[in-house]
């Protein structure tokens, strides 16, 4: 992973202790934690600094860039900070504040990158029937059980912007439900071998 | 067996098994000390096995846990006699053996090393690993309780986040979480410029809508923002090219400036020169002014010769002096320079002996580590020089025994021959005697007594070799004697009769309650 020359200059910002206190870096901080995990934000960044809102709004965006990066790379807060602590020649202090709040932060951000890219329909839920068909206008003969399957999915609707219900719905004989069964418990099964895989 | 003694117990305390430090060999090992050491190598054998280190008060109980102890004990392969009475009423051979083996099965220290994954790819599987395994374990939830579940998984959304480089900017440009929405921020941040117009891409791969007017309405209004961002690009370029020559123009100003100043201050000294020239052509136009200044120029001369004669006075002695102490100054100078050079030669003297002290310093260091290696490699070394003593006391003995085996087969032999001279000589004289007894009376008689001294001196050398057989005897008795004594058995008989009337206590209370 490596991180723009761009960023690095910026997050040297860091080290002006006259320009940024420890309030409005806190403020920052907690304000790049919030957006980052989709929530409103807490302060206003333009209203942060009086004068010259330049160096604020480049540290901001930095700081969301990295922290969205490290979180994306799976690194440990103690990456973090040594990445703080070397290449960006950071003050101890303020190195160890953006370490906490990475910390706190570092699940729901993880949550979010979950939620990029194109995944399939997510089941929720299933409803289901058995059918027998003891006789019909085309088939003289009785058949079944038919197992009518309605599967509950939710899928993200790009003109909703948000989640949508679709139900898939197949019938199937006692055979091929047995079919899907045996799948599913294989796909389970391949899990449980790669989680005790580990043990040995 | 001193030895082996103190190897067990330094293990045993490098099991954090307490055992007092005057107690140095398993002779002084009491009932209480043999369970906490049985225990603590159980312990570090099989970490879930986890027993007390005392002795429990109650008799009983005593036993069951003694007995516990020893199935433990031949169940991990112990081949020995095993049983409570082995660590109630321990001695030390059996101790001896119990613990040796305890200790051969302790677990190796480079077992225990658990191996980490080492590279990218292995570290990711070993954390899905990781992660599957928790997942596993946990409750299923409903996907309306999870904090933004599958359903908001939306596809890659970026636009071209602008970070404001000078002041200007910044005044125009808001912060870049507001030149996005909260959905938008995450992907735009990490996929720079990885801009993909999913709009027009899922509308050519579904299949046709049914509403062909929604169709054209998105691509009518796809096409308007297009124009309309295409429109604000131009303006932006537009922009950027008039700040570059707003930016080019003023520096053309400022040089312009500059020169205007220059060329002022080159004016102002040409018009002060102008000046004092028009002035001395004034004063130089009269006649008389002419001459006053000729006599002055006259009078300004006499006085410079004047002044030159009495310079010359003052600067002869002045030279001289100078001249006399430049010389002294110059042997000092010599001075110096010497006193100079021994300086830097007790200099190089003294650099020489602070590197040779550091090279001292540091060899002392190194030999000190040395010491303290070679100390704790010498019970190994210790060890080794005694086995090597051991082996060859041993081999020394077995000579021994051989020369007395030796020496026991030549007095064998001598039996032996011996035993057949007696018999040939007794056959010898029998045969001669009983040849004249027939014509005499009285080597009859020397027959007959002949014959009873054979028995006689049968009988006499049977009760030698009884005699030596019933020594051997005494002194096998007496060794098993001396062994038996040194077990101690009336002390440990004692005990076993004390234990027993406790137990019969115990169970009389029992019963009685």
């Amino acid at each position: 992973m490596d991180i723009e020359e761009k960023h690095k200059n910026y997050l040297k910002l860091l080290n002006k202790n006259e320009k940024f206190s420890d309030e409005i870096l806190d403020k920052l901080l907690e304000n790049c934690s919030k957006a980052l995990s989709s929530h409103t934000e807490v302060y206003d960044i333009s209203s942060l600094s009086q004068d010259d809102t330049t160096e604020i709004k480049q540290l901001y965006a930095s700081l969301l860039y990295v922290f969205a990066q490290f979180v994306r790379n799976s690194q440990s807060s103690e990456e973090f900070s040594n990445f703080l602590l070397t290449e960006c020649d950071i003050e101890k202090d303020r190195a160890q504040l953006l370490e906490k709040y990475y910390e706190e932060s570092y699940n729901s951000i993880r949550m979010q990158l979950l939620n990029i890219g194109n995944y399939l329909p997510h089941i929720t839920d299933v409803r289901w029937k058995i059918d027998y068909m003891v006789k019909s206008s085309t088939w003289d003969q009785s058949e079944g059980p038919i197992f009518r399957v309605s599967l509950k999915t939710e899928k993200f609707d790009s003109t909703l912007k948000g989640p949508k219900i679709e139900f898939i719905e197949f019938s199937c004989t006692g055979q091929e439900l047995q079919d899907l069964v045996y799948k599913l418990k294989d796909a389970v099964r391949h899990c449980q071998k790669l989680a005790n895989n580990h043990n040995h | 067996m001193e030895e082996v003694d103190k190897i067990i117990i330094e293990s045993l305390r490098n099991l954090n098994c307490e055992i007092d430090e005057d107690i140095d060999t398993l002779k002084k090992f009491t009932p209480d000390i043999v369970v906490a050491a049985i225990s603590s190598c159980l312990a570090s054998i099989d970490p879930q096995i986890n027993h007390p280190k005392k002795l429990p008060p109650s008799m009983s109980s005593r036993i069951k846990f003694a007995s516990d102890l020893a199935q433990q004990i031949k169940d991990l392969g112990f081949k020995g006699d095993m049983g409570y009475q082995t660590i109630l009423y321990c001695n030390d051979v059996d101790v001896r053996r119990v613990l040796m083996f305890l200790l051969e099965h302790l677990p190796k220290e480079s077992s225990t090393l658990i191996e980490e994954p080492i590279g990218y790819v292995p570290k990711i599987i070993k954390q899905i690993e990781n992660s599957l395994k928790e997942d596993l374990g946990r409750f299923w939830l409903p996907s309306e309780v999870c904090d933004r579940g599958f359903g908001h998984c939306s596809p890659i959304d970026c636009v071209d986040l602008i970070v404001p480089s000078s002041v200007e900017e910044a005044a125009l440009i808001p912060p870049v979480n507001l030149q996005c929405s909260t959905s938008q921020l995450l992907p735009s941040l990490l996929f720079e410029g990885a801009k993909v117009d999913w709009k027009d891409v899922e509308i050519t791969s579904t299949k046709p809508l049914d509403d062909d007017i929604f169709v054209e309405d998105i691509v009518t209004t796809n096409q308007n923002t297009n124009e309309i961002i295409d429109e604000l690009k131009q303006k932006k370029d537009l922009i950027i090219e008039l700040r570059a020559d707003v930016n080019a123009n003023k520096e053309i100003l400022a040089k312009l400036k500059q020169q205007i100043e220059e060329e002022q201050q080159v004016l102002e000294t040409k018009t002060n020169t102008l000046k004092i020239k028009h002035k001395t052509l004034a004063v130089l136009s009269s006649e008389d002014n002419k001459l006053k200044l000729r006599n002055l120029v006259q009078k300004a001369e006499n006085r410079l010769v004047e002044l030159a004669n009495q310079w010359s006075q003052v600067q002869t002695p002045l030279l001289q002096e100078l001249e006399t102490l430049k010389n002294s100054a110059s042997l000092e100078h010599i001075e110096t320079q010497k006193d100079q050079d021994r300086l830097q030669r007790l200099k190089q003297t003294h650099k020489e002996l602070v590197a040779d002290y550091k090279d001292k310093c540091l060899l002392e260091q190194g030999l000190i580590e040395k010491c303290k290696d070679l100390n704790s490699k010498n019970s190994r070394a210790a060890y080794t020089k005694r086995i090597l003593e051991i082996v060859g006391n041993i081999q020394k003995q077995k000579k021994e025994i051989q020369k007395i085996l030796l020496d026991t087969r030549r007095v064998q032999k001598d039996i032996n021959s011996l035993t057949g001279q007696v018999d040939r000589s007794f056959t010898l004289s029998d045969e001669l005697i009983f040849y004249d007894c027939k014509q005499e009376e009285t080597s009859r008689r020397a027959y007959k007594l002949l014959a009873a001294l054979r028995e006689e001196c049968n009988k006499i050398l049977q009760a030698v070799t009884d005699m030596g057989q019933a020594e051997r005897e005494l002194r096998n008795l007496e060794e098993q004697l001396e062994i038996e004594k040194n077990k101690d058995f009336r002390d440990k008989l004692d005990k076993v009769q004390r234990d027993l009337a406790e137990i019969r206590k115990e169970i009389e209370m029992l019963e009685g309650k």
